[in-house]
């Protein structure tokens, strides 16, 4: 009965939070000409910004008037990528974003809106809970580190999160997704039966294995940049666990909060007073979500880059297209770290759609729609490839942007620019 | 109601894919920015080309059922509202542009936003004058229908003055052009005048034809923060007499300032008398010199404080805080009345100042902004409508401030039309000027297009209420 009183309490809080947010929407339209999965979409009316933030105000007021069940918001909530460019050009400061992650929070603690609930999003939450990683391959991700030196006793740790070591995999089944059909897909059968054995099988089977190759090499130059400046940090292997990013993103909040304090204790447990994060999406979910479900006092979380030595590196010449990522140019708290490290060395260009309007590769969307991702990252890849700048490397600074836009055109994860331009080793 | 047979029809004219027919979607078609009147219409079709639309005319035209083309949706008069239901036709993805230096113009499909149009040209050198706020959004056939303005306006006039050719789907299902793709035309009546402008209440445009420009050798971009409407007034007034002939002269008031370091996180001046901004393409000299005859204006009349953009991010900042300026209401209330007058020249300031009386004699919220440079105000209001005395002294404030317009020699309307919004006042307007005839012969005119009223019925003064 009292779980049951909380839950209603909190459906209650997630409601005000939306009516909050959406009820400055004047349906403007701005919003949309920003929205990378409007154009994406064909122009569907709700799979963009404003879309999301009107249906946003619609779900409020079938809350108000009981009937939550008629309004349909899934395909809209999900669809969004997480990126926040909406905000930034809205005049009354309304941050569709939110207006979906709140919505997707909704959707998935309302009884009434269970059937809007997508399986593929309960299949991966139900691998996190069961297994600690969305595609059950824990194990899969520590490999890369296998023969390395780490410092069991540093009070340093170096958290992958995974991100990069599920990219390969990640792909691999939203390409098996797209070449099938999601309905007669094995993948399909997988997600409607919520089997990990299954899952993990087919995301071994369905690796790609040029993105996996090229994320371990990714992460093999993170760790010696950051020895090569001196940084002596602990490596928890395949007991890392996975920082839960999905169950949150995909509104599943109270497995998150759960899963998140697993996670903080494990942190606490082992006396870790500095955390070393290496992708944005992990770094967001420690210094920004984290602190509002989980204890994470006393920890230090620093992004790799701001501990590279910079005296160790020389300047190169060479051009780089920089494609930054969304999570450190427009959403929470801003970051020009790769951008500041990359200028460091090269010579660093932007394309047009840069800083707060720049545009996503897609990935957040990838494994819930293969096919509005694709088509997203083909768009920024164009973007990448017709912007004036003769000889210049593609660069990104994300996995999941190396991972979508590596598809389409040719792009260098960061590691591999700040690796080459060593100068000294130790 | 559609019946099942009738959007069998639609569907087969326009293609399953292109259908929606869920309340989701279709309440996204419900209605149009800022102003929250809605209306559901009963079917939504993605338009993919003019056969397709001339199919689907087809159908509507031998059912009588009403149509609404949508582009992006912006408009703040009702304009976009499917009053009548019907059908809705999304023309957002009918989006090619072509350019042709050599003819000195673009040519461009109803979707495509008036940003994707002046982007295509600026690659060529050339730029699309009419700049309404909304540019990101608004789509040619929008801006063709409203007969848009914008910044730019005040040196360049709006679409009307750049509109060549017209390509249309007539309501029977015809197609039919208009115009010529050439600089001048004198083949018959100025049709291309009559359909710009139209609010969608004559045909359907799928394309269009438009002159564009070189684009200017470099731009300034300056504003000045006044203590008093009187002096802000008088500093517009002074840059038009003394010659300036500035790229664009805007405001915005206190409100809109304080609104856009709210939500941006600014510190700009919030001043009484609110912001004058300006654009100067000056050419020769420096930047000192090319913007000393302004300067001068602003001191002058007393400028609190005069910021000149050093970059491309500040001169992004002030054209921002006029931007937001426009929609100060909708962060603060959940009632918002789009305002749009315009004025002589000669009676700018006395306009500024008289909405600032009727702010303070009906106790409203109001956030004036507006593109000074050609007599055109947007005095935004704001109340909560579920306040039924603030709602109500919202109404009479908007009332009032559109028959001081009127009185003032001006116009209900500068830019952002008729719709639903203001049906009564047009008829006002006509008869306070005598030109009640006027609204009989624009029925007439509708009759001759759409003899059985489908497109877009009950709008721009032609509704069955004042039939």
């Amino acid at each position: 009965m009292k779980v049951a009183q909380t839950q209603h309490s909190r459906l209650d809080e997630l409601m005000e939070l939306l009516d909050s947010e959406s009820k400055k929407c004047i349906s403007c339209g701005f919003c949309d000409s920003v929205c990378p999965t409007y154009a994406a979409s064909g122009y569907d009316p709700v799979i963009t910004a404003r879309g999301r933030a009107q249906l946003g105000r619609k779900l409020y007021e079938g809350y108000e008037e009981g009937a939550l069940d008629e309004v349909s918001v899934s395909d809209s909530f999900y669809s969004c990528l997480g990126c926040h460019a909406c905000v930034h050009v809205c005049p009354t400061g309304v941050d569709a974003g939110r207006v979906s992650e709140i919505g997707r929070m909704i959707v998935a603690s309302s009884e009434s809106l269970k059937q809007q609930r997508k399986a593929e999003a309960g299949m991966i939450v139900h691998a996190v809970v069961k297994s600690g990683n969305p595609l059950g391959l824990a194990k899969e991700c520590s490999k890369w580190a296998e023969g390395l030196a780490f410092n069991d006793g540093s009070d340093t740790l170096l958290y992958t999160g995974s991100m990069y070591q599920l990219m390969g995999y990640s792909a691999g089944l939203s390409s098996m997704r797209r070449r099938f059909g999601n309905r007669a897909s094995a993948l399909g059968l997988a997600m409607t039966s919520r089997s990990v054995t299954a899952l993990r099988f087919l995301s071994r089977r369905a690796v790609d294995k040029d993105i996996n190759s090229a994320m371990v090499g990714s992460l093999l130059r993170i760790y010696h940049l950051l020895r090569n400046s001196g940084v002596e940090f602990d490596y928890l292997g395949s007991d890392e666990p996975y920082p839960g990013t999905f169950l949150y993103d995909l509104g599943y909040e109270a497995s998150f909060r759960t899963y998140a304090r697993k996670v903080s204790s494990k942190f606490r447990e082992k006396r870790y007073r500095q955390i070393v994060t290496v992708d944005p999406h992990t770094h967001r979910m420690l210094t920004e979500i984290y602190p509002l479900y989980a204890d994470m006092s006393g920890i230090n979380v620093k992004y790799y880059l701001d501990l590279i030595d910079s005296s160790k590196l020389g300047r190169n010449g060479r051009k780089i297209m920089f494609h930054e990522p969304c999570l450190f140019s427009m959403s929470g708290s801003p970051y020009d770290g790769p951008k500041r490290v990359l200028g460091n060395v090269s010579d660093v260009k932007l394309p047009s759609r840069s800083g707060k309007r720049t545009h996503c590769c897609g990935g957040p969307v990838e494994l819930i729609d293969g096919d509005l991702a694709a088509s997203v990252s083909e768009k920024r890849a164009r973007q990448l490839e017709e912007a004036e700048c003769n000889g210049c490397e593609t660069v990104t600074a994300c996995p999941v942007c190396y991972s979508n836009l590596s598809g389409t055109t040719e792009v260098k994860d960061i590691s591999q620019i700040l690796s080459e331009a060593v100068t000294s080793v130790p | 109601m559609l019946s099942k047979d009738v959007i069998n029809e639609l569907s087969s004219a326009a293609g399953q894919e292109n259908v929606f027919t869920d309340t989701s979607r279709l309440s996204i078609y419900s209605r149009g920015s800022i102003d929250s009147d809605s209306s559901l219409p009963e079917i939504g079709i993605r338009a993919t080309g003019e056969d397709q639309i001339s199919r689907i005319m087809k159908v509507a035209y031998r059912h009588s059922i009403p149509v609404v083309a949508r582009g992006g949706g912006s408009s703040p008069t009702g304009a976009v509202v499917p009053r009548k239901g019907g059908i809705v036709i999304d023309m957002r993805g009918m989006n090619r542009i072509s350019v042709s230096i050599e003819n000195g113009y673009v040519e461009a499909q109803a979707g495509a936003t008036l940003e994707e149009v002046d982007a295509e040209c600026r690659r060529a050198g050339f730029f699309f004058p009419p700049d309404p706020s909304s540019v990101s959004v608004a789509t040619v056939g929008g801006a063709i229908n409203e007969n848009s303005g914008g910044m730019r306006c005040a040196r360049f006039g709006v679409v009307k003055d750049w509109v060549l050719k017209l390509n249309t789907v007539m309501p029977d299902g015809r197609k039919l052009s208009f115009g010529e793709s050439t600089y001048k035309n004198r083949a018959g009546y100025n049709m291309v005048g009559i359909i710009v402008g139209s609010e969608g209440t004559l045909c359907l445009v799928t394309s269009a034809v438009l002159k564009i420009m070189p684009l200017p050798a470099g731009l300034v971009r300056m504003a000045g923060f006044f203590d008093t409407l009187e002096d802000a007034g008088e500093t517009i007034f002074s840059i038009r007499r003394e010659g300036v002939n500035p790229y664009i002269l805007e405001f915005a008031d206190m409100e809109g300032i304080k609104a856009a370091n709210s939500i941006r996180g600014w510190n700009y001046p919030e001043a009484e008398g609110g912001m004058v901004l300006v654009d100067l393409d000056i050419t020769g000299g420096d930047r000192e010199s090319r913007t000393r005859k302004v300067r001068e204006i602003f001191a002058r009349n007393s400028a609190r404080e005069v910021v000149v953009a050093e970059d491309a991010s500040k001169e992004a900042e002030l054209f921002e805080i006029r931007r937001i300026a426009f929609a100060a209401p909708g962060k603060l209330f959940t009632g918002f009345i789009d305002g749009d007058i315009v004025v002589p020249l000669s009676r700018i300031k006395e306009a500024i100042v008289e909405v600032a009386a009727i702010r303070s004699e009906h106790g409203v919220y109001i956030a004036t902004c507006g593109h000074a440079g050609d007599g055109n105000l947007h005095p935004q209001i704001g109340a909560d409508r579920d306040d039924t005395d603030a709602w109500k002294r919202a109404l009479e404030a908007s009332d009032e401030i559109n028959r001081m317009a009127i009185r003032l020699g001006g116009s209900i309307s500068g830019e952002h039309g008729i719709g639903t919004q203001k049906q009564q006042l047009l008829v006002e307007q006509f008869r306070e000027r005598d030109q009640s005839d006027v609204l009989f012969l624009m029925k007439e005119v509708k009759k001759a297009f759409d003899s059985r009223n489908i497109m877009n019925p009950g709008k721009f003064g032609l509704g069955e209420e004042e039939t």
